[in-house]
This record gives C-alpha cells, sequence and structure tokens, in this order.
C-alpha cells in the first residue's frame, strides 16, 4: 500500500509541469487517498468536482459497449477495466434494487432499457435521483430521434449517438434539458452534413 | 460527400462485423480493415480520410487499438467543411485525451475554429475543448472562450459557460476572468443558458472566494427570484417533467443557493422562503419531484441554521425512508447520514425504520443502512440495537457478516455499559459469525475476560456451551474458549465463581479436555488453532491430574506432525511433562492478568502500521525482533511475524546504527518510505546476532559486497528489496570534504595528467589502520582502483580478518579477495586487498564509504566499524 501510494505520489509530482490540477488532487485529498485504492486518478478528484459526471457508458447485456464517454482522462487498459467491471456490478442486479451500485469511490447510476444499460458514474455525494432523471431524458431524446430507438440503431449510428450526448451534456455537466431543442439542434446539424 | 448516408462502407464495415461468429473472425476483419485504413493514411487519401475515421472510431470502441487514426483526426480537424470537422472533433475526443502530446498541435485549429464566422463550427470546437481541454490548452483559449460567453446564438453561450468550467477546474487562477461574464449569464431566460449559468457561477464560487463574496452579494436575489418563478411557472411542454417544469434546473438552482448561504446567515435568511415552498409544494410520487426534494434538504441541511426548516426536511426523509421505492430509501439513508450531525434526536426517531433497512435484500441499502446505524448508537440504546443486529447476523448473506459483524464488534468494544453484557455479546458474535471476525477483535475479547477476574468461571462455562452447540467450525469461538479453557479450566469443572443467573451445569474434566481435543483433531482447525490447543492440553494436563496420562499421550500424536510448530511444541510439551514435573506447575500456571491499556495503546499504534505491513510490499520477515515486541500477540498467535516492529523505532535504530542524518531524506523526494522497508531488513539482519560478521547483509542492501563467505541463502530472497536510502551519504561526508576543500584544484589538475592521487589513511584505530592507495584506468575516469593496506598496529595476531566496505548507491563497488586472512602483530606485515569502485555520478559526487571490520583476536571477535569520507575530489 505506502508503495504504491508512492508510486502515486512520483507520478504526479513527475506530471507537476504538464498538470498542476492533478497534483491539486493529491494534495487536497490524500487522507482519502491513504484508505483507497487509487489505481484509477478519476477516482480521487476533489469534493469541488463534485457535480460532475465521470463517465457515461452504454452497454448491452454481454457487455458489448456501445458509447462510452469519459470526462475525466484515463488510459485505455483503465477504460476497458472500468467497462467490464462496472458491466459486471450492473448486470446481475434486482430489478427492484436500487439504481445506484458503489464503484471504487464513487458511484454508479444506472438504468436499464430493453437488454441496454445506461450507466453514468458520478460523485459519491451527488444528487442520485437526478441523475436517474437524466438518463432517461436521453433515452428520451434517443427514442425521439430514431423514431422508436433500438440497440442496431445504436450501433450503425454510433456516431450520431456521440452527437446527441454532445448536445446534452459536455464536459461532465448537463448542458440542454429540454429534449425538443436537442432534437432541433440535430436537424440543424444533420442539414450541414 | 457524406461518409455515413451516401457511402455504404461504414455500414458494411460494422455488418461484415457483427457476422463475425467467434473472436478470431472479427479480429480477421478488423485486421483487414485496419490494413486499408493505414495504407490510405499513407497515401494521404483526402476523398475517404473522415470515413476512414469513423471506422476507427467503430474498432475503437470494439477495444483495438487505433493510435495510428490519431494524426488523421488533427488533419480532419483542419480542413474546411463541417463535416470533415465534426468527424475530426468526433475523433479528437474519443481516440485522445488531454495527456496526449499530439494534443498541443489541436490549439491553434481549435483558435481559429473558435473564431470561425460558422457557428456551428464554433460549437463543434467547444464541445471539444470541454472535453479534452488540458491546462496549457486552458490558459491559451480561455480568452476566446470568455468572448464567446456573450456570443448572440444561445447554443453557444451555453456551450461556452461549461467550456469555462472545464478551463477553471484545470487553471483555477483564471477564475477571476470569468466572474463578470458569467454573472450576466443568470440574467437569461433561455434554460440552456441559465442552467450552464448556474453551473459556472457554482463553479466559480468554489475556485475563488472572491466570485462567491461577489455572487453572494449579487446574485442571490435573482436566483431566489428565478427559482420561485420557475417553482410557480405554468406548465411548459419543452421542460415538463412528470409535471414539474425543469427538474434539472431545480436542482443546479438549489445546489447553486447551497453554496451562497453555506456559511452566511444572510443569505440562508433570505432563502428560507423559497426552500420552504419548495419543500412542501414539490410533488412527491414521482422520481423528479423527489430528485428535487432530495437536493432541497441537502441545501438545507448545509445553510446557516433553521429550526423549523430542518423539521420539515427531517419529515421529507422521514417520508422517503418508509417510501416503497428502494432509491427513493437509500437516498434518503444517505441524506440521514448527513443530518445526525445537525439533528441527531430528529434522526434517531428513524431508528425501528432504519434497522429494518439494515436487513434489506439490497446490498446499496443494507450498506447504508448499517453504516447510518453505526453512528446512531449511542450509550442508552446500545443494547436494544445490539441486539437487533446480532439476531439479523444469523440470517444475514454471506457477503455481508463481514461487515456487519465488524460494525457489531466495533459498537460493543465502545459502548458496553459493563463486561459482563460485552462478553455475552461477544460469545453471540462469535457464534454466529466467529469466522468474520478479525483477530484484534478476539484478542481484545481476550483481555477482557483476563481482567474480569469475577467472571472467569462464567465466562469459561458460557463459552464451553457455546463450543458444544455450535455445528458448524467458527474458527475464532474455538480459538477463544480453547484458550479460556486452558487457563481456567478448573472453574469449569468446578463451577466456581456461579452467578445468580447461571444454570448449574455438570463437567467433568474428561469432558473439558474432550473439547480440546475436538478442537485440535478438527480437520479444519488452523495451525494458530491446533497450536493454542496443545497449550491449553499442557495446562490441562497439570490442572486436571486425573487426565495428565491421556493428554500426554494426545501431546505425543503430533510428535510426528508435519507441521514444524506443532511438532516443535509436541515434543516440548512432552518433554516437559515426561522430564520436569518439578517445574511443570509454575510453568502453566494462570497468565497474568493482560494489561488492557497496553493492548488499547498497541492497537491503536498498530493501525497504521499493520496497514503498511499487510498492503505494502509484503515483508514478512521471520522476525525475532517484532515477537518480543508484542508478548500477547504472540502467545495467541502464531502467524505473529507480521506483527510490525514499529516502524519509528525502527529507523531511528538504523540511524543510530549508521549515524546517518535523517533529515538529509528530503534530497530524495518520493523515495522517503520506500527505505523503510531497507531499514526493516538492516534492523532485522543485525538482530539475527553479532558473532559472525554480518557479511550477508550484502545480499539485502546492496551496501557491502563481500559475499564469498557469507551465508546468504536465507536472505536471498531479500535481495530484491529496495537499498538503503544511499544518496544520505553525502550529506553526512560533507562537513569532511569542506576541510579538505583546499584539495580540490591540485586533485583536478592531476586528473588531467593521468592520474596521480595522493594516498590516504582511510582508517585508524588503535589497532589498526587502513590506507588506501589509487589509480584509475586510461579511459574510464569513472572507475577507480583503490589499493588497500591493513596494517596491525597492535602486539597480538588477528585472525579470520575480513573487510568489508559499504557504498551508496551512484558507486559500484567491486571487491577482489584479499591477500590474507591472518594479520601479524605489530605492524610486521599487512594484508592488501583491491577495491574498484566506479561513480556512475563522476564529477557531481564524490567518494564515500563505509567500513566494517572483522577479526578475532586471542578466540574473541571484534568488529570495528569507520567511514572514509577523507577521500581526494574528484574520483
Amino acid at each position: 500500500m505506502i508503495r504504491s501510494f508512492d508510486a502515486l505520489t512520483d507520478q504526479a509530482e513527475g506530471g507537476e509541469n504538464s498538470s498542476p490540477v492533478v497534483l491539486n488532487i493529491q494534495n487536497t485529498n490524500s487522507p482519502a487517498i491513504l484508505c483507497s485504492e487509487f489505481r484509477f486518478p478519476f477516482i480521487d478528484l476533489p469534493s469541488s468536482f463534485s457535480t460532475m459526471i465521470r463517465f457515461i457508458l452504454l452497454q448491452n447485456r454481454q457487455g458489448k459497449t456501445r458509447l462510452a464517454k469519459y470526462y475525466v482522462p484515463l488510459e485505455e487498459s483503465e477504460k476497458h477495466k472500468v467497462e467490464y467491471e462496472v458491466h459486471r456490478l450492473v448486470v446481475n442486479r434486482d430489478p427492484k434494487f436500487t439504481n445506484f451500485v458503489e464503484f471504487r469511490t464513487h458511484k454508479v447510476i444506472y438504468r436499464r432499457y430493453a437488454g441496454l444499460f445506461f450507466s453514468l458514474c458520478v460523485d459519491i455525494t451527488d444528487n442520485e435521483l437526478a441523475y436517474l432523471e437524466c438518463i432517461h431524458l436521453f433515452v428520451e431524446i434517443l427514442d425521439h430521434f430514431f423514431s422508436n430507438v433500438c440497440e442496431l440503431d445504436l450501433v450503425f449510428n454510433f456516431h450520431k449517438v456521440y452527437l446527441i450526448l454532445d448536445e446534452f451534456i459536455l464536459a461532465g455537466e448537463l448542458q440542454e434539458t429540454s429534449k425538443k431543442a436537442i432534437i432541433e439542434r440535430m436537424g440543424e446539424l444533420e442539414k450541414l452534413e | 460527400m457524406n461518409p455515413f448516408s451516401s457511402g455504404t462502407r461504414l455500414r458494411d464495415m460494422i455488418r461484415a462485423i457483427r457476422a463475425c461468429k467467434t473472436a478470431a473472425e472479427e479480429r480477421a476483419v478488423i485486421r483487414k480493415e485496419c490494413a486499408a485504413i493505414r495504407a490510405a493514411i499513407d497515401e494521404n487519401d483526402h476523398d475517404y480520410r473522415h470515413r476512414n475515421l469513423a471506422k476507427l472510431m467503430f474498432i475503437h470502441m470494439l477495444g483495438y487499438p487505433t493510435h495510428f487514426g490519431q494524426m488523421e483526426c488533427l488533419k480532419l480537424i483542419a480542413s474546411a467543411g463541417f463535416p470533415e470537422k465534426r468527424i475530426g472533433y468526433l475523433g479528437l475526443m474519443l481516440l485522445l485525451d488531454e495527456r496526449q502530446e499530439v494534443l498541443m498541435l489541436v490549439t491553434n485549429s481549435l483558435k481559429q475554429d473558435l473564431n470561425h464566422s460558422n457557428q456551428y463550427i464554433v460549437g463543434l470546437a467547444l464541445c471539444a475543448l470541454g472535453n479534452i481541454c488540458s491546462a496549457e490548452m486552458a490558459r491559451d483559449l480561455a480568452p476566446e472562450v470568455e468572448r464567446l460567453l456573450q456570443f448572440r446564438d444561445p447554443n453557444i453561450r451555453k456551450k461556452a459557460a461549461l467550456c469555462s468550467i472545464r478551463i477553471i477546474r484545470k487553471v483555477p487562477d483564471l477564475a477571476e476572468n470569468f466572474v463578470n461574464p458569467a454573472a450576466s449569464l443568470l440574467k437569461e431566460k433561455h434554460h440552456g443558458v441559465m442552467i450552464t449559468g448556474v453551473q459556472l457561477c457554482t463553479e466559480l464560487c468554489k475556485h475563488s472566494p472572491e466570485a462567491l463574496e461577489y455572487f453572494r452579494k449579487k446574485s442571490t436575489e435573482a436566483i431566489v427570484k428565478t427559482l420561485k418563478d420557475l417553482v410557480n411557472s405554468p406548465y411548459a411542454p419543452e421542460y415538463d417533467i412528470a409535471g414539474i417544469t425543469d427538474p434539472f434546473l431545480h436542482i443546479r438552482m438549489l445546489k447553486f443557493l447551497r453554496v451562497l448561504g453555506q456559511g452566511d446567515a444572510d443569505a440562508s435568511d433570505y432563502m428560507n422562503d423559497i426552500l420552504a415552498q419548495v419543500a412542501t409544494k414539490t410533488e412527491s410520487n414521482k422520481n423528479a419531484g423527489n430528485a428535487i426534494l432530495y437536493e432541497c434538504v441537502e441545501t438545507i441541511m448545509s445553510i446557516e441554521d433553521s429550526g423549523g426548516l430542518r423539521v420539515l426536511a427531517i419529515n421529507i426523509l422521514g417520508r422517503f425512508l418508509s417510501n416503497r421505492d428502494n432509491n427513493i430509501r437509500y437516498v434518503a439513508l444517505n441524506m440521514l447520514m448527513k443530518a445526525i450531525t445537525v439533528d441527531g434526536q430528529a434522526v434517531q426517531r428513524h431508528r425501528t425504520t432504519i434497522l429494518e433497512c439494515v436487513k434489506d435484500s439490497d446490498a446499496s441499502i443494507r450498506k447504508r443502512a448499517l453504516e447510518l446505524v453505526y453512528l446512531l448508537v449511542n450509550e442508552s440504546n446500545v443494547k436494544p440495537l445490539t441486539k437487533e443486529l446480532i439476531e439479523y447476523l444469523e440470517v444475514a448473506d454471506q457477503e455481508f457478516k463481514g461487515d456487519l459483524t465488524a460494525k457489531i464488534c466495533s459498537i460493543v468494544a465502545k459502548y458496553s455499559p459493563e463486561k459482563i453484557w460485552y462478553i455475552d455479546q461477544m460469545l453471540k458474535v462469535l457464534s454466529e459469525a466467529g469466522n468474520f471476525v478479525k483477530d484484534e477483535v478476539w484478542h481484545g475479547l481476550i483481555v477482557v475476560i483476563s481482567n474480569a477476574s469475577d467472571l472467569h468461571g462464567y465466562t469459561v462455562r458460557a463459552l464451553y456451551k457455546a463450543f458444544q452447540i455450535s455445528n458448524e467450525q467458527q474458527e475464532s469461538l474455538v480459538r477463544v474458549a480453547v484458550w479460556c479453557i486452558g487457563e481456567y479450566g478448573d472453574m469449569l469443572v468446578n463451577n466456581i465463581g456461579m452467578l445468580d443467573i447461571e444454570d448449574p451445569i455438570v463437567v467433568t474434566e474428561a469432558d473439558a479436555v474432550d473439547i480440546v481435543e475436538t478442537a485440535i483433531k478438527r480437520h479444519d482447525s488452523d495451525l494458530t488453532t491446533k497450536a493454542m490447543a496443545m497449550i491449553a492440553l499442557l495446562k490441562l494436563s497439570s490442572r486436571f491430574p486425573s487426565c495428565s496420562e491421556r493428554i500426554n499421550n494426545l501431546i505425543a500424536q503430533y510428535k510426528g506432525s508435519l507441521v514444524l510448530e506443532l511438532q516443535q511444541r509436541s515434543i516440548e510439551f512432552n518433554s516437559i511433562i515426561a522430564s520436569h514435573q518439578n517445574m511443570k506447575s509454575v510453568l502453566v500456571e494462570r497468565m497474568p492478568v493482560l494489561d488492557e491499556a497496553t493492548f488499547i495503546g498497541k492497537r491503536a499504534g498498530n493501525i497504521p502500521a499493520s496497514l503498511s505491513t499487510s498492503n505494502g510490499a509484503a515483508i514478512n520477515l521471520p522476525n525475532g525482533v517484532s515477537k518480543s515486541a508484542a508478548p500477547l500477540v504472540d502467545l495467541l498467535d502464531l502467524s505473529s511475524d507480521d506483527v510490525p516492529v514499529p516502524s519509528s523505532s525502527g529507523s531511528d535504530f538504523i540511524q543510530d546504527l549508521l549515524g546517518l542524518d535523517l533529515s538529509a531524506a528530503p534530497e530524495q523526494p518520493g523515495n522517503n518510505l520506500a527505505p523503510k522497508s531497507g531499514t526493516d531488513v538492516l534492523l532485522d539482519l543485525l538482530s539475527i546476532g553479532t558473532t559472525p560478521p554480518v557479511q550477508s547483509t550484502a545480499s539485502a542492501t546492496d551496501i557491502l559486497s563481500n559475499q564469498e563467505k557469507s551465508p546468504t541463502s536465507q536472505l536471498d530472497g531479500l535481495s530484491s528489496l529496495s537499498p538503503l536510502p544511499a544518496s544520505k551519504f553525502p550529506a553526512a561526508v560533507s562537513p569532511t570534504i569542506d576541510l579538505l576543500g583546499g584539495l580540490a584544484p591540485n586533485v583536478a589538475s592531476a586528473d588531467e595528467n593521468g592520474s596521480v592521487y595522493p594516498s590516504i589513511v582511510a582508517y585508524e584505530s588503535g589497532s589498526l589502520r587502513i590506507t588506501f592507495d589509487f589509480s584509475k584506468t586510461a579511459g574510464s575516469p569513472q572507475t577507480t582502483l583503490i589499493h588497500a593496506t591493513f596494517k596491525n598496529l597492535s602486539p597480538n595476531i588477528y585472525s579470520n580478518f575480513i573487510f568489508q566496505a559499504a557504498v551508496p548507491k551512484f558507486l559500484q563497488l567491486h571487491l577482489d579477495p584479499a591477500s590474507g586472512s591472518t594479520l601479524p602483530g605489530s605492524g610486521n606485515g599487512s594484508i592488501t586487498q583491491k577495491l574498484r569502485v566506479t561513480n556512475n555520478q563522476h564529477g557531481k559526487k564524490h567518494l564515500v564509504m563505509r567500513l566494517r571490520i572483522a577479526y578475532k583476536v586471542d578466540d574473541k571477535d571484534i568488529l570495528e566499524e569507520g567511514q572514509v569520507s577523507n577521500f581526494p575530489r574528484n574520483l
């Protein structure tokens, strides 16, 4: 534990020039670091980041990722690990259970639509119910846009799904809450193609 | 041309991939596609560039490497058309992140696009910036983003607002530039702009106290008014969710109010009305409404006190708690945890409901509820709460038992009103979930039992009964039972110290031995348990003379045990019984009362240290030192080799030993902890015995390098451990070097001339003198050959003469064999030895060396140590 902690601070100090924020993170949160696993940079973001969505995943029951948007920098290998772990966490949960699972030092808010799982990773203290509503709004937008969306729509039009998401959430924060506004905006963008 | 609607190639590829039946097939398709894309990249193909990148994104999503496409993103971003740029930016966000160097190249394109006349392209650039902006980019592009906050199109304004959030997270110093434009966003009517504006302001407040002060003064009123309008707004189909207009905006505003109200009575006072209105008027039959209520409760809890509001808030949580929806109950538990610090009494009222939640089938709820219950416990309610929890322990899921047991033990230890209650509860826990009880917990129990002399009889009888009725093996129950029977077996048999509440039981001496026999013979007992049972048997053999013969046979059975520990105990105990009858009774006397204070202190002290050993580099040394440090744990626990040596004393010791100045440690930042393990090793090595020269140290620490005759085998495993913080050595050296500073110029010139260095007396004691002569080989200035000469100044002959040397990490040392091992007395002869030192930091650091000389005089071992710091400079 101590050693790996050490290694981590080393990295943080090494990266001081390139990204001072990382260093801040280490400083402000050091007690938390001692008791967490800190394998991943995003789990030790300071509390002022708390409103931020860390990542959004859209996975099917088999664990195939249909959309993955990370608002915190992660290594490719870490991303795969995260996707695998999140899928494992949500796939077998009883539908009667809460839609919230603790994931490392964060929390995953997920919702299942047919065979698709929409998962958001947020801070442990954030408003879970609001994010649940957020997922639902996103699904409604997709449903509206693809008129009765199914998994295949998302597979073949993955780039459009990303585009919609970028109109809905930016920098891990909510950008627009009106379904109509987003659909209209998408219409305008489509025309430019 | 559009890659997606007209060209079908992307679709084709996705179809082909989807048609694959096996992973190998899929890999083959992808390999082919990637090859084609690479070829296209090499040819600098413009027409299909965006289609290729789209394909790469899909391939990336499947988890294949696509780094070769990164530059294509940049090229697409630099091209003129919107479709190309769109795919380029998408690729940028997917395939790259802020840490990649390539990203620097895109800053310029981003700058141009942020100033583009086409607002859709500006939108693309803002989106990309918001998602992957690095600190450098933030500094470079902040002025553009700031300007765009006033752009005419609301779509751009809201994107710019979120971009600003990202920028100030990356570079908080930039916050002040954004305060004014952010404030103007709050006056907007457009929901998208408003929500992003509120978020930006919240973020600014977190980063800058000035901004917080500013918004408190200027915006509290406005936000309260906007929220009021929103709450009372008529139906708005565009923003309606479950009958509420834009719950998301509600929530963001409540969050902002929380930031404004926290620690400011005036602002808090100002928002009281609206919070009360939200708390009472919001519909709570749909998730959206509950989300708002939840946020509102959190705001009420965080702002400055207003008694009435808090009652309202706790009532809302009470309603949540009885909701049938698990999600709602979960958030209620979550929030009650915060509420408990504000109004503990109010939360106590919901105790029964919370306790029910501990038994929920959903692990998320259980965990929250258990943590909450833990906070709720106090002296007055500990008995009923513990009773409930222990009852639940019987039916809890296996995976939950660990958490639950730990919490119960902690509650019981913390709040127990009397010893007998504590013992009772612990026995229940041990019988139910003995396998989940941590070592220190049952160690603690034994300490308490040992201190409660009036309860010894009661405890041992209770344990006896518990053991008899337990149907599955609960390891720690067995251990405690066996220990108590060993200590207080006579009280068990004779019903000594009966309490009024007890029913007398009849236990014969043979019954008591039966129990211990079961424990030792059970196939699933682990080594610790068996060894403890062995001790108990030994003790019983003295307490119950009638069973002595039987016990002796039992113990003898383990003489052939393959487990060394058992075999050893068996043989030792057997010989005690057989041939030391006279001292046996003294030997197996009851253990003196264990000192509670020491145990508690040790536990407290051990926590950080055991963290380091159990999770760290796993330095599980067969550590003699540690055992003596912890007699209690040692007696109870065989596996105590991971009982940590208090690391502070360890390093003190080594500090003394090596005469190091630890204040030099910061020289190597980040390394401060690693040396500690090395320290332990060394400490341990030195404690093994002082008689033979500790040559083996070399293998562990790399600082002593004469390995030839050393008994290294036992230490081989340690050699991978990190060496001593060698860089500390120079610190100790500096004063001496300063004294010799005058020599430096001469030495330097000598170096140029082809190396003539003055000889030095490296070490001199009353009886021994060591001189060093230096030479360099041409062509390798880093390497110095040292010719060491040892002279014995005393009249006696030194035999078994061994010379060792240690150097810091930046040096490498090689010792040739010495010319002999016997040194005649009175300076009548000498031993010589050649050393070769390579200085990896030649020119920057100077040589330094530690010496250790071991020899025998008149059959006595002598050990001398010294440090050589008067080496000529520039070696």
